[in-house]
């Protein structure tokens, strides 16, 4: 048994938060092209893919990230973990951003559809166009709580293998480290994740506002 | 992966014993996680400096990190300092204080929402500050927010896979076991089913709340 020094401790935690960082954009800039893609079209009522899209969210509000990460891990075969640690996150959260999204479309006033379709807009266009742009400022702080639940969710992905921050804080304090220590530091380090995040979130609201009020609301 | 009786029979009890488990765990923290959040809203609202600092501290630490950090911290942690929680009890205290500080920013948003009306009201009636929180504010608050904790109670039955990871056996770590044994996914899909079959209980049961505590004018 061997002495973990803090600074020694601190190297490999860090190399555990560079794994959990490198999922974070991938999984974020998924869910956000998904969520929009299965929003958007959820609100266009197709007939049968509406069922099959409200069965989808139905079934990812019911079941834990846990239980999707693992019956992929399982079922799935996929050799990377990495590759199924940012498919599973990503199928779990997409169904919470595409219900934002379209809440936010449908927060859209009907007249505005009227309008683009009086103006010759195809369905595609008045949604790339005329409603999508739109529907940011109101859904922001939704979607950024979403991925704050995200941030979090990423504590889950030692289950499928990969050497996150879990694993790492796991394997020191079964060599040496003092268990009270090392998750001290992996709640600082998602702690600040988090709230750099909600500054983003913020500083983006911001931005929005003052491109289309001019600072006015 | 084949669904057979036999294989019901060979392994129902076990999942039943962990559905007790996760039911167990859910409607004690998902109480006591109410609790919580209600105090420390009405708290919030009673404007003492230095509680209120702390309250702060308390809902922005516990937002911002990952139920599991809490759990290991208690599981892994505590005993290094010669502190002692049974497995459940780690459970559920980590649940109540991570789910306590989410339900709390709940309330307090229901709280302002109260129009101003009814806290002059109930000052011209000559009630203490303790007793407007009590019997006229916090009571319209809980009932304005139903929607939103119910959302929240059912990411608390979410919460309750976790405990898998901190040795208790509910009903993720009987699928996992079961598969353990098996090498069948077919456990883990049962146990899915079995969470989106609580899932919709547990909407029925808010519907039925939320119709019942409605105010017909």
């Amino acid at each position: 048994m061997y002495e973990v020094t803090v600074g020694n401790l601190l190297w490999q935690l860090g190399l555990g938060m560079l794994q959990t960082l490198k999922l974070l954009p991938l999984c974020i800039g998924l869910t956000l092209a998904f969520g929009v893609l299965i929003g958007s079209l959820q609100t266009l009522r197709l007939p049968l893919l509406n069922s099959i899209i409200t069965v989808y969210v139905f079934v990812m509000r019911g079941v834990p990230p846990l239980l999707v990460l693992m019956i992929l891990f399982f079922a799935a075969n996929i050799a990377d973990a990495f590759l199924t640690a940012i498919i599973g996150l990503s199928f779990y959260h997409t169904a919470y951003i595409s219900e934002i999204v379209r809440g936010g479309i449908e927060a859209i006033p009907k007249g505005q559809f009227e309008a683009a379709h009086c103006l010759g807009l195809s369905t595609f266009q008045t949604l790339r166009k005329v409603v999508l742009p739109q529907i940011w400022y109101q859904t922001l702080p939704a979607i950024a709580g979403q991925y704050i639940l995200l941030v979090k969710d990423t504590s889950l992905v030692s289950v499928v293998g990969m050497q996150d921050i879990m694993r790492i804080g796991k394997q020191l304090m079964q060599v040496a480290a003092d268990p009270l220590i090392v998750y001290f530091f992996i709640g600082v380090f998602y702690y600040v994740i988090c709230t750099s995040l909600q500054q983003v979130s913020a500083q983006v609201e911001r931005g929005i506002r003052e491109k289309y009020w001019g600072g006015v609301r | 992966m084949e669904f057979s009786w036999q294989f019901i029979l060979r392994w129902g009890p076990f999942i039943l014993e962990g559905l007790v488990l996760t039911v167990k765990i859910f409607a004690l923290s998902a109480f006591l996680a109410l609790m919580v959040g209600t105090i420390v809203a009405a708290l919030l609202r009673l404007g003492i400096r230095p509680l209120n600092a702390l309250l702060k501290i308390y809902i922005s630490i516990f937002r911002t990190s990952p139920l599991l950090v809490y759990l290991f911290f208690f599981f892994y942690g505590l005993p290094a300092i010669g502190v002692y929680i049974a497995p459940f009890w780690c459970g559920v205290l980590g649940i109540t204080l991570n789910e306590g500080a989410f339900l709390s920013e709940i309330i307090r948003g229901a709280i302002q929402g109260i129009p101003r009306g009814d806290w002059e009201a109930a000052d011209s009636l000559a009630l203490s500050r303790f007793q407007v929180l009590r019997f006229v504010v916090v009571p319209q608050a809980l009932r304005n927010a139903i929607p939103a904790i119910a959302g929240q109670l059912s990411i608390v039955m979410k919460d309750t896979s976790l405990m898998s990871l901190i040795t208790l056996a509910e009903l993720t770590y009987v699928g996992n076991f079961i598969y353990d044994c098996t090498f069948d996914i077919t456990a883990l899909f049962i146990v899915a089913v079995i969470y989106i079959v609580l899932f919709s209980i547990f909407n029925l049961v808010t519907n039925v709340v939320e119709s019942r505590t409605r105010i017909r004018r």
